[in-house]
């Protein structure tokens, strides 16, 4: 076993194929996010319990169905208890979400930090802070990214 | 003799290869980005694929990713472990098989991307989100990067250990 080369021709092909995939994935995974235009969403004047000025919204899904929908304004802790110990806390302040605290084992979530609408298109995991032991997902979305049916 | 001899080292690389990985679930890479890993453990495991071969590997792998999952972890840990695992080496296998020109860092390579590939694949099967297709593509960036790192250190491990003393 003996190698003269850092790496081999070989090597290179194969790192370049994988660079290659994660860009391409990376486009695909663009083009898959709806744009807010085609969403259908509700009109803001629609809603009789929305106000005009919300700036963002929060949304929670627990075990990948719709938990809760938070506005950005409402200042507060948001307990998520699952039953079986699991309970995730949700805390929203001064324009921005995060994960207060959880009984899971490896508290990603928590080091995962505040999301803002402002860091949300910098940060590795976007608008989102995921959970995954306790399968909390929290999302922090534009007032056009919701959906309809939605709405808090 | 030469059988007892494999088994033995192969249980005392199983060994080094949960303490590397609980060792490296102590310190995270990047605070507060998940998934993220050096993956020193896979150094390991290339020295067992090209020294004891593909049965001997296979039961390190799983015996790892049980041991880890009962001692460290739990069953949900263990499934992104397992998809990962398994997926990883079954790449790395076929690999060394079938294109003989890729070194150890080609493998190690390999063998990360496609382990993020495994983790990734159940995450997105489980939460359904667009946001962890993207990340997939962040982590297997950071794959060729960490698998950069394990393959040389495999190849280190490979040409520097005297083999006729353990197989």
């Amino acid at each position: 076993m003996h190698m003269k080369k850092f790496v081999s021709k070989t090597d290179v092909v194969i790192i370049a194929l994988c660079l290659i995939s994660a860009l391409g994935i990376f486009f695909y995974a663009k083009s898959l996010m709806p744009k807010a235009s085609e969403m259908g969403n509700t009109h803001l004047a629609d809603s009789p319990t929305l106000k005009a000025s919300e700036t963002g919204y929060v949304r929670i899904q627990v075990d990948n169905r719709l938990y809760r929908m938070l506005p950005l304004s409402g200042e507060g802790a948001f307990p998520i208890a699952q039953g079986k110990g699991k309970i995730n806390v949700v805390e929203i302040k001064d324009g921005a979400v995060r994960m207060l605290s959880s009984t899971c084992k490896n508290q990603n979530c928590v080091h995962q930090g505040k999301v803002t609408l402002e860091n949300r298109d910098t940060r590795p995991l976007f608008n989102a802070i995921v959970c995954l032991p306790n399968q909390v997902l929290v999302e922090l979305l534009a007032p056009d990214e919701v959906r309809a049916g939605e709405m808090p | 003799m030469k059988k007892t001899k494999r088994i033995t080292l192969a249980a005392m690389l199983l060994s080094v290869m949960m303490i590397l990985g609980y060792i490296e679930s102590l310190f995270p890479v990047i605070v507060g980005v998940p998934g993220i890993k050096i993956g020193l453990s896979n150094s390991v495991l290339m020295l067992s694929l090209y020294w004891l071969g593909i049965p001997f590997s296979f039961m390190l792998m799983l015996g790892k990713v049980v041991l880890t999952a009962f001692t460290f972890g739990s069953l949900q840990s263990m499934q992104y472990a397992l998809a990962g695992g398994l997926l990883s080496l079954l790449v790395m296998m076929a690999t060394m098989k079938l294109l003989p020109s890729a070194t150890t860092i080609g493998v190690g390579v390999l063998g990360a991307v496609f382990h993020n590939i495994g983790q990734m694949t159940v995450a997105i099967l489980q939460l359904q989100t667009g946001v962890l297709v993207y990340y997939l593509a962040i982590l297997m960036v950071v794959g060729i990067l960490t698998g950069t790192l394990t393959g040389y250190i495999a190849r280190g491990l490979i040409d520097r250990l005297p083999k006729r003393l353990f197989v």
